[in-house]
């Protein structure tokens, strides 16, 4: 029980410090950089524990995203992305619920469930996010062809970046 | 009562969902209509002194961009100080009035935290209201414009970008007079829009844009960027204008705040006469 809270806890040290320090700092030159951005944080949702009651997890998503909105200087837009994101994940998990029952002992990371399963599973939960953190971003489905470009572009930066955090983070 | 009970037992994270999202959403409408932002914001001191470490560590990779900048900026100024001497001795005998002869002083900041790709960017300074730094106040650098002050604490300040949709800065074709006000469209972060030049104006492209100074923010013909493309709008009197901008916001190092030590005396004599 204590090392899954720990653990939890320097997850959500970490991962706010690698998003703010590092991939909040990456502004690449280019004309279409604004499509493209490196947001790693959502695998902290994405791997909190089973035992974790889904009202615990709405509630750490939501400390989560209003402390990354402190660096962003954007009240509300990244919390209540995070908010939807662990409300959500219980249904994405049981959508890709294929092979049998999960471990209630265990977290939903790629060393124990493989990669394939992680793979469609951060894939769902990730796009989600995405479009509904460029949506709230937005404030408004006017420029809904930007909001789309964005949750494109940032997705196949971000998953890139989620799976190398499972492959560093959690090796086989 | 036990029925209630019941309901929330079995939908309680329903519930609580629903609260956290419609209180998100109350942090995201305040923050985008009015003027307080100081619930969350890095003007805050424990993000403030974050971001300062961070900066602190990023600036040793551009510090001989840095220093040319800085040693660029030396010689216009060297120049212009010297110029000035020579204006002062030719009207010596005049009479001078010191209370008008400074009308702009600056102060320098160092920028510590700054995004390009978001929808409204800001910028935080490592300088607050103990350098006499204050709301509404203008921020430039080396080449250009940078931005707005919008909230200020004791050792930092938050600046409204000029990537900022809500930021509309008082522009002029240099040399020629046309003015109109200049703002961001929220797509490239060298592209910025200048509206309401009216159609009998001559521009051409490769025009130098520069601030009008009809505002008390900024002084008079500091370089916006020049124009890239230029269109008359359908329908309406004006020019659609794209101008690429002078400066480059994603790599901003050294800013001065502008202080119009006159500001406050052109706002009560502007405002006086508003009703008239």
């Amino acid at each position: 029980m204590n090392s899954g809270i720990s653990k939890t806890i320097l997850r959500f040290i970490l991962l706010l410090f690698l998003q703010v320090a590092v991939f909040k700092q990456i502004s690449p030159a280019w004309e279409y950089g604004i499509y493209f951005h490196a947001l790693v944080y959502p695998i902290f949702i994405l791997i909190l524990p089973f035992r974790f009651s889904k009202n615990l997890i709405i509630l750490l998503g939501f400390l989560f995203g209003i402390s990354l909105d402190f660096f962003y200087n954007s009240p509300g837009v990244h919390a209540s992305a995070c908010v939807f994101t662990a409300f959500i994940r219980p249904a994405v998990l049981n959508l890709t619920k294929s092979q049998g029952e999960y471990d209630i002992l265990h977290s939903p990371t790629m060393s124990h469930y493989g990669f394939v399963w992680f793979a469609s599973y951060s894939a769902i939960l990730l796009f989600t996010h995405l479009f509904f953190y460029f949506s709230v971003e937005a404030f408004t489905f006017v420029y809904i062809g930007q909001i789309l470009l964005k949750t494109f572009g940032s997705f196949i930066v971000s998953y890139f970046l989620i799976i190398l955090y499972q492959f560093i983070f959690n090796p086989k | 009562m036990r029925n209630l009970i019941l309901l929330f037992v079995k939908y309680g994270n329903i519930f609580l969902f629903i609260t956290l999202e419609l209180l998100c959403l109350g942090l995201v409408a305040k923050y985008n209509s009015s003027q307080n932002e100081i619930f969350v914001n890095s003007a805050n001191i424990l993000s403030g002194n974050i971001y300062s470490g961070v900066n602190n560590f990023k600036q040793y990779f551009q510090l001989s961009a840095t220093n040319d900048s800085l040693a660029l900026e030396n010689a216009r100024l060297r120049k212009l100080l010297y110029n000035t001497e020579v204006q002062e001795l030719a009207r010596r005998d005049s009479i001078v009035d010191q209370d008008s002869m400074l009308q702009y002083s600056y102060v320098a900041a160092k920028v510590i935290n700054n995004s390009i790709n978001l929808n409204n960017n800001k910028i935080t300074l490592n300088k607050g209201y103990n350098s006499g730094i204050k709301r509404r106040m203008g921020v430039i650098d080396a080449n250009g414009i940078v931005g707005i002050i919008k909230e200020v604490s004791k050792k930092f300040s938050i600046v409204l970008s000029i990537l900022h949709r809500e930021v509309k800065i008082s522009a002029a074709v240099k040399s020629k007079g046309f003015f109109g006000s200049i703002q961001w469209t929220g797509n490239d972060p060298n592209i910025l829009d200048l509206k309401d030049i009216s159609r009998h104006a001559t521009v051409a492209i490769g025009d130098t844009i520069v601030t009008s100074g009809y505002s008390t923010k900024f002084p008079a013909d500091i370089t916006l960027g020049i124009i890239d493309t230029f269109w008359l709008e359908e329908g309406s009197d004006s020019y659609a204008i794209k101008v690429k901008l002078n400066n480059d916001i994603s790599n901003l190092q050294n800013v001065y705040v502008v202080d119009n030590l006159l500001a406050r005396e052109q706002k009560e004599i502007e405002d006086a006469t508003k009703n008239e």
